[in-house]
């Protein structure tokens, strides 16, 4: 495509009241020699935005340079269409409202990101979006609340449903319930478990398809063409055509064997809270001891038992409080006589619950108190006595019980089944299987101690990564349903641990995710975080290596490889991050519009200072996710800090390429600096591990430099929040304060 | 594990708090805005926060052994805070009636006394009683010796010294039943506190009996200030009685009405006596107002609470009453007419009540708070 170049510089919003405009019309029109070059006091008029079409209609600009406010702002009013190349410069938020007016340096500033920002144009391609026909087709893998509800929600959108349910009959954990939690009115009344009616809905609906007795025996290919092998217990393997999925696995009571310090195990009369709601539901509301089936009188409830614990699961479950207090109205309806004994760390009964906690409050059989359990032992008359302390009775008492109720807490069936130990020994077995002859299928590392439930035919791992604590999200707070895999969504108490009213809001937000998945997908557009993104990473197979780094370090399992080591790429799996990009050595991974070259192209541009000149030069790679905003926010609070800093947004930390220092230095900037998300255990990258390994590159770098003695503290990488705009203005200007100490670098003008 | 105790949630024990009053008992989630407001709790182990989850959790024996539940006066600054609508002064309040049942030496009277139900038969005892000795009193009257012959108002119609042989069985009762229970108190007291009750008995009586003569402590309660006020008025009206009564026996028994000692006697008596009486019809109407005005705030009580203040009020009323109306014959007639006698006979009847019944119905807080509040002085409380 012949490039016929525009470039609108605005002067709005300060831009011309700060900066000599004519000067910079100068470096669009004589440096680059760009055919348009327009001014316009707010291009993102009515009146201005009409120049720019106008120029594209009857001038034939086909590659817009708009220089003005953050591409973060007038997303809608500078949306030039499809056919057109379009780079925003910001001098409004990141030079005019940061820096001092009519100021040398500050013109100098605007000039450079006016460079930057044609050479990137001067680069950059049209995305070709890759599209294929798709199949539509969601599978629900689990057939409990949370899947049939998926189903439905995926049915009633017009899609076509796969169901597949590992157990001879739908209904999983909703079956074992005597009762179920208060979803209305005045949340104090318990109800009638609703599995029934929605096994019913499934079963009468012409888009579902439920595949009892049966597990998942391959899952092939990307979004939109995934190939699934359903195996079903007769032998018999089902091959479905499978759009987007929703994984429903549910959860696994966590081990009560463990909790032998609370008594389990030494007595029939220990029970947990699952086994409590299979005597209430199996005996129709009737509480009976199973030493001798005769009604309980005194029951006492311990929460958090193995929850919120260091050596056992290390978070809340938060359905265990209601959960018990339901099951203490199960003593209290059994008989009237009858007491129920709560003891907990904390009551933590979420929303609209806390009504059905006070009802419990009020009952006058049911004694709740905060406490720590010092032992379970035998009492009189074959009873249990429970000795707790720090009681809100002030004082440590001896509860006796003719039955006790451990309220344990929920695993998500996707945790792994072996501990951290067993798992290392079992990678170091498999690797060196692999290496002694041909195991049956190739030797993976992520599955280790993993549930296979997906069984997916992914170079990574057949299974999902684990976030924490075995959970297979993303991110549970930014991200919730997203894996990290793209297409499949979490939903359910494999997800979190949730009860069942909020299992089935769980799965419609999963089924809204898989659809987006599928609609995006077959416009061959990226799913999330980019969404809309058309571009995709071209690999340039010629000149690869075979060095695995880019399969490796993907976060989505995007690249699968062939016996060689090759890359497969799975454009639909790939959520546009550039990691790839940044591990690859050989700098054959690119995209239409974000490259290793354009990117250096744009460093070589800057016009560096002379050595003379005394005045440094920095330049700063931030992540456009939360580093980018984080800078427009302090142009917007009118922080000010040093003018040598030059920011080059990239889509993440992760592809940050190491040519790009080489080339930095090479070119005589004086100091590089990093800006990513925070990483580690609560990380906020979007592409997972983005910002880590942008870390972990840097410092091997800065080994280098050290080698080269060349001072590693002219590379400094930062980890900010989007709100920790406050430190913009100090990280840049301890980085002008370092080179003021180590001076210039000493490669400038060479 | 000896400082362990066992816990047996009593559930009789807080359906009948329940039924005493405290119904809201439950409610509480231990907050301690009530131990934080009241303004007689100590410091050091505050209430009345403590015994509401004790109620709670229907720990009889920890209740009725625990001296604080009469340091509370009852003002209800706890339940117009309570941010639960908890109550905590009207559970306080059956705790003590449920103490004072505990106590109770003839627990099926004291049962009986604090149930509506078992009103008609309560009052039965002293209606018999006094009916009976009003038709015996002809006959007796006529063989009974003059020297013997009382000048009584009211001797006519019931002997004045079947009226005395009755209620001084009566009050010999009522003080073997106080004494009974306050004893079983200190000892469960002693037996359950924390601080043994080591300093000085005499100094300890004389504070408290200080401490309740001026109603210092009451005088401290917030929302219901003028409650104290009508509490107090009460309390000396009764005292006042006490010595009219105490008068009277002299003159009857001792000095006559006549002579110069008798004479003055009898003026101190009448003084008294009448003063006292419109003072107590005053103290009791006041509570009764106070009571009414305050129900949203500080909690309505309960029968315990209005049996007692109605029985007070009755016996102003008709005391007074039957004095004008026998008086309306003359002011040394003996021959009151039938609605004086009437009223008397009420009178009588709510008297005996009143005293007979007094370690079992709320009456018994005089003893009960009145040791209690001697332990706790003795036990640095």
């Amino acid at each position: 495509m012949e490039k016929k170049l525009g470039v609108y510089i605005c002067t709005g919003c300060e831009i011309g009241q700060s900066l000599n405009t004519e000067a910079l019309n100068k470096v669009a029109t004589s440096e680059f020699k760009a055919p348009i070059c327009r001014n316009h006091t707010a291009f993102c008029s009515d009146e201005g935005a009409q120049i720019i079409k106008d120029d594209i209609a009857k001038e034939g600009v086909n590659t817009a340079v708009i220089v003005a406010c953050s591409s973060r702002a007038m997303v809608d009013v500078f949306d030039l269409g499809p056919g057109v190349i379009n780079e925003r410069v910001n001098i409004r938020e990141q030079v005019a409202w940061c820096q001092p007016p009519n100021d040398e340096d500050t013109q100098m500033m605007a000039e450079d990101y006016i460079r930057m920002g044609i050479a990137k144009a001067k680069k950059m391609e049209l995305a070709e979006p890759h599209i294929e026909p798709i199949d539509r087709t969601i599978l629900v893998v689990g057939g409990g609340i949370t899947g049939m509800k998926a189903a439905l929600e995926a049915s009633w959108t017009n899609h076509k449903v796969v169901l597949v349910e590992k157990s001879g009959q739908l209904g999983g954990f909703g079956r074992k319930m005597y009762k179920q939690f208060p979803k209305s009115g005045n949340f104090d009344t318990l109800q009638d478990p609703e599995y029934a009616s929605l096994i019913q809905q499934v079963e009468s609906d012409k888009n579902i398809e439920v595949i009892i007795e049966a597990t998942m025996d391959n899952i092939a290919g990307q979004p939109g063409l995934y190939n699934a092998s359903i195996k079903k217990a007769n032998g018999e393997t089902l091959e479905r055509k499978i759009g987007a999925i929703v994984m429903a696995a549910g959860f696994r009571p966590y081990e009560a064997e463990k909790l032998g310090h609370l008594g389990y195990g030494t007595s029939p009369n220990v029970i947990t809270n699952v086994q409590m709601e299979e005597i209430a539901s199996g005996n129709k509301g009737k509480i009976l001891r199973p030493s001798d089936g005769k009604p309980a009188k005194n029951v006492v409830f311990i929460q958090c038992a193995g929850s919120r614990d260091p050596n056992h699961l290390p978070y809340c479950s938060s359905v265990c409080c209601m959960t018990s207090l339901k099951q203490a109205e199960y003593v209290r309806m059994s008989d009237p006589n009858a007491t129920a004994t709560i003891i907990y760390k904390d009551m933590r009964t979420p929303g609209q619950y806390e009504h059905y906690y006070k009802k419990a409050q009020s009952d006058e059989g049911i004694f709740l108190t905060k406490g720590e359990i010092v032992s379970v032992g035998s009492g009189p008359k074959g009873n249990l006595a429970i000795e707790v302390d720090n009681t809100l009775l002030g004082q440590k008492i001896m509860l006796e019980a003719d039955l006790l109720v451990l309220a344990i807490g929920m695993k998500p069936a996707t945790a792994l089944t072996m501990t951290p130990e067993e798992v290392t020994k079992g990678i170091q077995e498999g690797k060196k299987a692999q290496e002694a002859g041909k195991p049956e299928k190739p030797f993976r590392e992520d599955d280790v101690g993993k549930p296979e439930i997906l069984k997916l035919d992914y170079r990574r791992g057949g299974e999902l990564p684990h976030l924490m604590y075995g959970f297979p999200d993303s991110h549970y707070i930014c991200f919730p349903y997203e894996t990290q895999r793209t297409g499949i969504y979490a939903a359910g108490s494999v997800r979190a641990p949730l009860d069942t009213e909020a299992c089935q809001t769980d799965a419609a937000g999963a089924v809204l995710k898989a659809i987006q998945c599928l609609e995006l997908t077959s416009q061959g557009k990226a799913v999330h975080p980019r969404a809309g993104d058309q571009t995709f990473p071209e690999f340039f197979l010629q000149r690869c290596t075979q060095c695995k780094r880019c399969t490796e370090e993907c976060p989505f399992g995007t690249l699968d490889e062939d016996e060689k080591g090759t890359p497969k790429p799975n454009p639909y799996r790939c959520r546009r991050c550039g990691v790839c990009m940044g591990a690859c050595p050989e700098r054959i991974i690119s995209f239409k519009d974000y490259s290793v070259d354009i990117i250096s192209s744009m460093l070589k541009t800057i016009d560096v200072p002379e050595p003379d000149d005394e005045k440094p030069r920095i330049i700063c790679f931030i992540c456009e996710n939360d580093a980018y905003p984080a800078v427009d926010m302090a142009g917007l609070k009118r922080l000010q800090y040093n003018s040598s800093v030059r920011f080059i947004p990239l889509r993440c930390l992760g592809s940050t390429n190491l040519v790009w220092i080489a080339d930095s230095l090479s070119s005589g900037m004086d100091g590089i600096i990093l800006i990513g998300c925070k990483h580690g255990d609560d990380y906020q990258c979007h592409f997972i591990k983005g910002s880590e390994l942008a870390n972990s590159r840097l410092e091997k770098v800065q080994e280098t430099l050290n080698r080269l003695q060349l001072e590693s503290d002219r590379i400094q990488v930062h980890q900010l929040s989007i709100n920790e705009f406050d430190k913009i203005p100090e990280i840049v200007n301890a980085m002008v304060e370092t080179i003021d100490k180590v001076g210039l670098n000493p490669f400038k003008g060479f | 594990m000896a400082d362990t105790t066992v816990v047996k949630p009593d559930l009789s024990f807080i359906r009948e708090l329940k039924a005493a009053g405290g119904d809201t008992l439950k409610q509480c989630y231990q907050c301690a805005t009530c131990s934080v407001v009241c303004p007689q709790s100590p410091d050091n182990k505050p209430f009345p926060r403590k015994e509401m989850i004790w109620a709670g959790w229907g720990l009889k024996d920890k209740l009725v052994s625990d001296p604080d539940i009469w340091l509370c006066h009852h003002c209800g600054d706890c339940t117009s805070y309570c941010p639960r609508g908890a109550k905590p002064g009207e559970v306080m309040g059956a705790i003590r009636k449920q103490a004072i049942q505990h106590y109770a030496p003839v627990p099926f009277l004291a049962k009986a006394v604090n149930n509506k139900d078992s009103l008609l038969t309560v009052l039965a005892i002293p209606v018999v009683i006094l009916a009976v000795l009003a038709a015996i009193t002809p006959a007796l009257n006529r063989i009974l010796p003059e020297s013997l012959m009382h000048e009584g108002a009211f001797g006519n119609f019931i002997n004045t010294w079947l009226v005395d042989a009755t209620f001084i069985s009566a009050a010999l009762f009522a003080i073997w039943s106080a004494y009974k229970g306050i004893t079983n108190m200190w000892a469960s007291m002693k037996a359950n506190s924390a601080n043994a009750p080591t300093g000085n008995l005499m100094g300890s009586i004389i504070a408290v009996v200080t401490e309740i003569l001026s109603h210092s402590k009451f005088k401290e309660c917030d929302v219901n200030k003028d409650r104290a006020t009508a509490h107090m008025l009460t309390l000396y009206a009764f005292i006042g009685l006490f010595i009219t009564t105490n008068i009277g026996f002299i003159i009857m028994y001792f000095t006559g009405e006549e002579g110069v000692l008798g004479r003055m006697l009898w003026m101190m008596m009448k003084f008294i006596g009448n003063v006292s009486a419109v003072v107590l019809i005053a103290g009791a109407w006041l509570l009764y107002l106070n009571r009414k005005a305050k129900d949203e705030k500080s909690g309505l009580g309960t029968y315990f609470d209005w049996g007692f203040l109605v029985m007070v009020l009755l016996v102003g009323v008709t005391g007074f009453l039957a004095q004008i109306l026998r008086m309306l014959g003359g002011v040394h007639s003996t021959d009151p007419n039938i609605l004086a006698k009437a009223v008397y006979f009420i009178h009588l009847v709510t008297v005996f009540y009143l005293f007979a019944y007094a370690p079992y119905s709320k009456f018994a807080h005089i003893f009960y708070r009145t040791t209690a509040l001697v332990f706790a002085k003795m036990s640095s409380r």
